[in-house]
Parts: C-alpha cells; sequence; structure tokens
C-alpha cells in the first residue's frame, strides 16, 4: 500500500487547536477530497493516518508530520495542492511525499524533539546563558510530573534527558533551543522544563508569558525520509 | 481601523479550557478587510461557540450577508467564564472572531434571540464588549444593536437594549437594511435618521419610535407612536419562496466539535398542523417547500464540500414535505454512497417511517421518539394535537417488533384545561408500552428502556394560547411527584424540567417593557448562560424578582382577557388574532382544527403571501 508523510507547520492561532482537532480535521478533508484513503477493518472503520507526535495545546510548530496509507498511488504534487486548499487558515503544508518503510508508524520510532521556548527577559544574552548554564550544572534536575497511571504528582529526574541546548536573545526576548527525549523509551515534555527552570531562576514570569515552538522531530535510525536529514 | 488585542489575547489564550473556541479561521470563515467595508457587522450568538456554531441560521445569514460585497460579517459568542473572568480582568473587550475586531468598533452588531433564557446572556455580552448597556446612552460612537429571531416577536423585555428589532425571515430583510445603512451611513446620517428611514422596511420595530402607557391594574391602556413616520403595526418580513433562497452548501467548519456537526437541509418552513401551543407553527406560516431535487442538490453539494459525516433533514415536521417518500428514499441511497449517517428528526411514525428507518439504522437502532404531548385524546384534541392513542400504539408495536428497544415519549404538563386524569393518562400509556414490549419480547428484555419526558407548558405570543395562565411553580412540583410515583419502573426513566426556569421563560415570552428592569437587574446579580444548570443561579433570579418589583404572578399565571392589549400586539406576525381567538374558543370546546391541507382554516397569511398548501388534500381526492 502506498505510504505517504504529509510536513506542515501549525502556525497563528491553530497553535489552540488540540491534537484530536487536528486530526479530526485531517480526517474530513480525506473525505472531502476523495482520496482512497486505507480505512482499518473492523466495526468502526477509521482511515489510517496519525501524528508522528502530539503536540501540546498552545505549542506552535514549524516541524510536524503526518503519515497515511491510500488504496492506490497517487500524485504528491497534486495531493498536497487539494489537502492545502481544505485547511485551515496557519496550518501550511511543507513538503507531502512518499514514504517506505519497514517501521510500523512513525510514532514508534520517534526519538527526540528539538524546540524552542521563548519567555521575556531584560538582561543580556550573556547573563541569561549565564543563568541557563547554572540551571543545567545543577546534580539533578527534577520536576513535578503528573504519572498516567496513578494520576498522582511525583518527582522524576530530567537532566539526562535534555540532550543538549543552546541560549540566545532577540529584542525583549531570551530564546531556549532544546533537544529533548521524545519517544517511547524516554520522554520529556518541555512543560517540566519551563517549570523547572522557572522555579530555579525565581524570574518574575507566568507560564502563559512563555512561548514554546517545536522546531524538529528526530527519529530512530530506522526512519530514513530520502530528502531530509533527520538524524541527530 | 481596529483595535490591536491580538498580543493580549495570546496570553489569556494559554490559560483557560478548548481555547480553538475563540480563535477563528475555520474553513470557510471569511477573511475580508475591514477597513474596506461598508458596514461591519457582527453576528451574536448568546451562548457558547459550541451551541452557536450549530445553528443553522447563522450560517445562513453568513452566507447572505458575505456575498455582499459591501458588507462584512463576523461572528462572536459568549465566551466560557474562564475565558470572560480573564477578559475582565485584563481589559480585552468581547471581539469578532474573524478579525478580532473589538465589537464596539463595527457599524453594527445583531443577536439571534433563540430562547428566553439566553436573554441574560445578551446583555452580558453587550456589556463585556464595553458597550453602554441601554440604547439611549449609546452614541453615534456605538454600534447599532439589533435583534432577530423567534423571541423577538415579543420584544418587549429588551425593548431598553436593542435599537432595533428585525422581525421575520432575516434573508429576506437583512440585506435590504444593511443597503440602507451602507446608503445612509455614506451620507453621513445620524442613528436616528437611519432608523426613520429603516421603519419603512416591512419588519423593522424601533422601540423608541413607541410608547407604552398602562392602567392602574397594570394592564396596557394605550400604544402611542412618538414618531409619525413608524407603522402602527410592524408586519414581519416574509421571505416568498425559500426554493432558491440562499443556503450555505460550503457552510463554516468548527474545528473544536461542536454539538451538532453536521450537514442540514432545510426541506421547508412553516407547518400547517396547527397545534395550538406551538408557537413556531405560527410564525413560520406559510409553508414554504424546497422541491426534492433543489434539497437533494443542496445535501449533496454540502457533503461533497464539508466532509460531513452526518446529514440532517430540518423543518417543523420531515413527513409532510409533499415528496418526502420519494426525497427519503433518494437521500437513503445517497448517504449510503457517501457513507454518511442520515438523521430524519420529527418522522411520523408509518409504515414508510419504518421501511426508511430499517434501511439506514440497520443493526444500529437507535431510540424512537414520539410526542403525544398530552396524555389523554380529551387534551390532545384541546392542544389540536392530531395524534391518537391508536396512531401510537400501532406505531409503537411495529418499532417493538422490529427489534428497537429504546422508546422516549414527550409530554407536557399544564396545558389548559388540564386535570389529573390527563397525568393519569401519561401513565397509562407507559404502562401499556410497557406490557405491549413484555408481550412481544418477554418479560427478562432487560435492555428494554422506556424515557418519558415532560415539559412544562409556556404560552407564547402568537398562539391560540397566548392569553392562557401558566401553573405555578408548586402546581407543576405538585404534577411532577405524581407522575414520578406512578412512574416508578425498572424499565421506566422519568425526567422533567426545572419548574423555576419554566416562569422565568413564561415572564419574558409575554413579558411587557417593565420586565426589562426584571432582566437588568438578574443580569447585574450575576446571572448569564441560565440555559446551562451549572450556570443557573434561581437564589439570584429570586433576588432579581423582590428587587425590581417585579411581579410574576401577573405575567404567569393571569389569566387574560381577548380585549387587553398585548405587549406584542405592536407586531404583526401575519397570523390574525381573529383566528388565535377562535382557535381558543375551539380549545375550550375539546374541538380540533384539521391541518389545514385539508382545508383552509382561514389563519388570515394569505393576506400577505401566497399560501400552497391550503386545502391540498382536498383538492387531491377531488382530483
Amino acid at each position: 500500500m502506498p505510504r505517504y508523510v504529509i510536513e506542515f507547520e501549525k502556525g497563528g492561532y491553530t497553535k489552540y487547536i488540540s491534537h484530536l482537532d487536528l486530526l479530526r480535521v485531517f480526517k474530513r478533508i480525506f473525505k472531502v477530497t476523495g482520496l482512497d484513503v486505507r480505512y482499518s477493518q473492523g466495526y468502526n472503520p477509521h482511515p489510517k493516518m496519525g501524528f508522528a507526535q502530539p503536540l501540546s495545546l498552545g505549542y506552535s510548530s514549524v516541524n510536524e508530520y503526518l503519515e497515511f496509507e491510500t488504496v492506490t498511488a497517487h500524485d504528491t504534487g497534486e495531493m498536497r495542492n487539494v489537502i492545502q486548499k481544505n485547511l485551515p487558515h496557519d496550518v501550511i503544508i511543507r513538503d507531502l511525499f512518499e514514504f517506505e518503510s519497514e517501521a510500523k508508524s512513525l510514532a514508534a520510532e520517534a526519538d527526540a524533539c528539538e524546540y524552542v521556548i521563548s519567555l521575556p527577559y531584560e538582561g543580556t544574552e550573556d547573563s541569561f546563558n549565564e543563568l541557563f548554564a547554572s540551571y543545567m550544572a545543577q546534580d539533578h534536575i527534577r520536576a513535578m510530573k503528573k504519572m498516567k497511571k496513578t494520576k498522582t504528582m511525583e518527582e522524576v529526574e530530567i537532566k539526562d534527558k535534555i540532550r543538549s541546548w543552546k541560549v540566545y536573545k532577540d529584542g525583549d526576548l531570551a530564546y531556549i533551543d532544546c533537544i529533548l527525549d521524545s519517544g517511547s523509551h524516554s520522554n520529556l515534555s518541555p512543560e517540566l522544563v519551563i517549570k523547572s527552570f522557572l522555579d530555579f531562576s525565581q524570574l518574575p514570569l507566568k507560564r502563559w508569558d512563555v512561548e514554546v515552538q517545536r522546531t524538529q522531530q528526530f527519529f530512530t535510525d530506522r526512519i530514513q525520509f530520502r530528502h531530509i536529514d533527520n538524524s541527530l | 481601523m481596529s483595535t490591536d488585542i491580538r498580543k493580549q489575547l495570546d496570553k489569556l489564550l494559554k490559560r483557560v479550557e478548548k481555547p480553538g473556541r475563540y480563535i477563528g479561521g475555520e474553513v470557510n470563515s471569511v477573511l475580508k478587510d475591514t477597513d474596506k467595508a461598508d458596514v461591519n457587522f457582527c453576528f451574536c450568538f448568546p451562548d457558547i461557540y459550541e451551541i452557536g456554531m450549530s445553528y443553522l441560521g447563522l450560517q445562513i445569514i453568513y452566507k447572505v450577508l458575505n456575498d455582499m460585497p459591501n458588507v462584512y460579517c463576523q461572528r462572536a459568542f459568549q465566551p466560557q467564564t474562564d475565558m470572560e473572568e480573564l477578559m475582565r480582568e485584563e481589559g480585552i473587550p468581547l471581539f469578532s472572531l474573524e478579525s478580532k475586531t473589538p465589537l464596539r468598533e463595527m457599524d453594527m452588531v445583531g443577536f439571534t434571540l433563540q430562547y428566553e433564557m439566553s436573554f441574560t446572556t445578551v446583555l452580558n455580552m453587550i456589556d463585556l464588549a464595553g458597550i453602554p448597556m441601554f440604547a439611549r446612552d449609546r452614541g453615534e460612537d456605538m454600534p447599532l444593536i439589533v435583534c432577530g429571531g423567534p423571541c423577538a416577536y415579543n420584544p418587549e423585555p429588551l425593548w431598553e437594549f436593542a435599537d432595533a428589532f428585525l422581525i421575520g425571515d432575516g434573508e429576506e430583510l437583512l440585506p435590504k437594511f444593511m443597503d440602507l445603512y451602507a446608503d445612509m451611513k455614506k451620507r453621513g446620517a445620524t442613528k436616528e435618521e437611519f432608523l426613520k428611514e429603516a421603519v419603512k422596511l416591512q419588519g423593522v420595530y424601533v422601540p423608541a419610535f413607541y410608547e407604552v402607557k398602562y392602567n392602574e391594574d397594570g394592564t396596557i391602556s394605550e400604544l402611542c407612536k412618538l414618531y409619525e413616520g413608524a407603522p402602527d403595526k410592524v408586519k414581519r418580513a416574509i421571505l416568498p419562496s425559500v426554493q432558491d433562497s440562499a443556503f450555505p452548501v460550503d457552510p463554516i467548519i468548527p474545528m473544536v466539535e461542536a454539538v451538532h456537526d453536521r450537514a442540514v437541509v432545510e426541506t421547508f418552513r412553516g407547518c400547517t398542523r396547527g397545534c395550538r401551543f406551538c408557537q413556531a407553527g405560527m410564525i413560520y406560516r406559510p409553508v414554504r417547500e424546497r422541491t426534492r431535487d433543489r434539497v437533494i442538490d443542496l445535501a449533496v453539494q454540502q457533503l461533497k464540500n464539508t466532509g460531513h459525516e452526518e446529514l440532517s433533514l430540518l423543518s417543523l415536521s420531515s413527513s409532510d414535505h409533499t415528496q418526502f417518500e420519494d426525497m427519503a428514499l433518494d437521500l437513503v441511497d445517497i448517504t449510503k454512497a457517501h457513507q454518511v449517517s442520515l438523521s430524519l428528526p420529527s418522522l411520523r411514525m408509518d409504515k414508510f417511517a419504518f421501511n426508511v428507518l430499517q434501511r439506514i439504522q440497520e443493526y444500529k437502532k437507535s431510540g424512537l421518539t414520539y410526542a403525544p404531548e398530552a396524555g389523554t385524546q380529551r387534551l390532545r384534541d384541546v392542544i389540536n394535537k392530531g395524534v391518537t392513542e391508536n396512531d401510537i400504539y400501532t406505531s409503537v408495536r411495529q418499532a417493538l417488533e422490529l427489534g428497537w428497544t429504546h422508546i422516549k415519549l414527550y409530554f407536557m404538563i399544564g396545558l389548559p384545561t388540564e386535570t389529573y386524569e390527563d397525568l393519569d393518562g401519561i401513565v397509562e400509556i407507559a404502562n401499556n408500552i410497557k406490557s405491549m414490549n413484555f408481550e412481544i419480547n418477554g418479560k427478562k428484555s432487560g435492555r428494554f428502556k422506556l424515557t418519558v419526558s415532560v415539559s412544562n407548558f409556556v404560552p407564547k405570543a402568537d398562539t391560540p394560547f397566548q392569553w392562557e395562565p401558566q401553573d405555578t411553580a408548586e402546581e407543576f412540583r405538585k404534577k411532577h411527584v405524581y407522575l414520578a410515583e406512578r412512574l416508578r419502573s425498572k424499565h421506566i426513566v422519568f425526567n422533567y424540567h426545572d419548574n423555576e426556569t419554566s416562569s422565568y421563560e413564561a415572564v419574558f415570552a409575554r413579558g411587557d417593557r417593565r420586565t426589562s428592569k426584571l432582566l437588568y437587574k438578574a443580569w447585574e446579580l450575576g446571572c448569564k448562560l441560565d440555559g446551562w444548570s451549572e450556570h443557573y443561579r434561581p437564589d439570584l433570579w429570586d433576588r432579581a424578582f423582590e428587587e425590581s418589583g417585579v411581579d410574576r404572578d401577573f405575567y404567569t399565571t393571569r389569566k387574560r382577557s381577548f380585549e387587553e392589549i398585548l405587549p406584542w400586539d405592536i407586531i404583526d406576525c401575519c397570523v390574525s388574532k381573529e383566528f388565535f381567538k377562535r382557535e381558543a374558543l375551539k380549545a375550550y370546546g375539546e374541538e380540533i382544527t384539521p391541518d389545514c391541507r385539508y382545508g383552509c382554516a382561514g389563519c388570515g397569511i394569505n393576506r400577505d403571501v401566497k399560501c400552497e398548501k391550503g386545502g391540498i388534500y382536498n383538492a387531491q381526492i377531488r382530483n
């Protein structure tokens, strides 16, 4: 079965559209455009499609992936055009390509993500760099995380899940560019970094003063997009 | 033109639930340049996004107005409480979803009045927009506020807040209203100058051009005109035909799931059945149909454009369409081919309906709903509900035999002339259906469920029951208890409505200008979104009655005489008062008036517009 991947941006106000709502938007588009998307078997058939990684409500992204299967092969350029026409304003397709792989799904092979976290900061770039470096220099970085099964808050160690970081300033904003574990084996939500950093730095900021953008997604080496370097 | 609130908004949206309600940008929403529009109009639905976006009227008006090159129609809804609190805290006024323009910077703001319990929300939205509440306090720099919809047929409770009411079919009146506004705005006219011209259009009521005087007993003594050019009676605007009227085949598709996320086609407007309690059955006369071909064309186009997974027909009584059977069969095939489900509300459950339902529901049999409305034949004759017990039993028997397990029955209590015998009738029908199920499916049919829902009768303006008293809350309560005690069974679910709500509804459904004080007080105390049980505050409403001095019983439980001047007499719904009186008298005589397709009942609508359905069944028989 032909398998395709849409690479898209989620910008503007569409960062306030939830993961599930966006999935419904795409599902509807497949219906409108008459694309012969493959359906699962069973009592309640649903189209074979899925995002590589969910994106938290309120985050924008310039690098989202949606994969889907069709019954017959299609011209990717044409598909890209008809799908784009039916998308809400500010969801912009950057690429649509055929994807051949043994991997079960992109989601199963997700490995890490790059995020840019921005926040208002009055000081210089150097002082912010110093601040974040001292945050990272702690022996342990601990954050409270809500556990999925027990629904209780538990303290977790996150330092080893932050793979790399750099910071810079532009105008009134400071930016933290970081790569975090993001996969089934190890996962770190930017929320925990933000929370623990705000606690550590004592910056007089509220969570909603902070913006997050996903800039890149990485996969295990079992996934090779032929024209994109998605290895770390 | 607009104040830029986008930056502040971004911070708020991170802190609220379902921020997707406040962002616009949905597929088929319209982006225009506000600076280039002659009229910037904001359509407001006084409830939250998910409710408002399920309303077909919004989609129709949105299309009609945005098809006009000189008009830009945007949308606003009541924000959920978390969002409203933050907006007030941060000083962000209510804004349009499309361009994020504050409503107070618009030319015109329009509210649709679908139910009385949304009135406090209308006030709340005006206030949240930073617009002065009272029309008399709004200067030339503030938008004109207009209201329309079924509750505008008795506009008086909102008379102080709106500049004008637009009565009747919006597709007919709104474009004319907009064109006139655009024209006069260009010529630099004031609001008053515009309104003085606007009242020449059929359907425009400007409350400031009239004064109401009262007798000592509180009834109305006189309605005086303050502006000579205003009409003596405001006749509703009527669209003569809906066949080719604008219909949104490319509706806005919400990204946040609305209550009804489906394609809808209105098959006809109006109703010929003449149920005496039903306002919709009176104010939407005459019946105007879209042909089968047109309905199917609209359905197919809409499904193609939207990818909706459900198609629903809309009318007051699906089966009454003259080409219903052929049309329904076509739609069954079409929806099958598109893999969408078909829903046919308000069906008459005859042999044909079962055939169709068998085909569309197959193994997924959802519930079947019947609305006998009253428990005895006597009372059904009083309200002119042309259903017999035999009709119901024959139909329910068939449903049970075909495998439906969930039957719903709708009744109203507190109807004129009702006694406890009529309530016993409700119990009897429920018990008979229960036994019928045992007889057909055996004692062990555990999945069988019978839902009995009773709502409280609210007398409405422009119906034969507009003079009738409503039961007191106490009487309703007693009747609920009476029924609950007798409907105790593991197979029966008994539902009923809140009593206090029904009496507020009744106050505003037939209220005069003085009830605006109550409305304002209730809002001031914090009432809004009263239709939602989690927001509804009966304690505050009680205080509002006390502090405003409005006598509830005067509006609810008092029997009015035929001679009394009614607050809504200023509006002419084009069905004559004489007809309503005749029907009221026939009701007391327990005498029915047949569906007017069997012969014109003389409601008077054909004085203003061609009524195509009067007597057509007889004509068919003669031929």
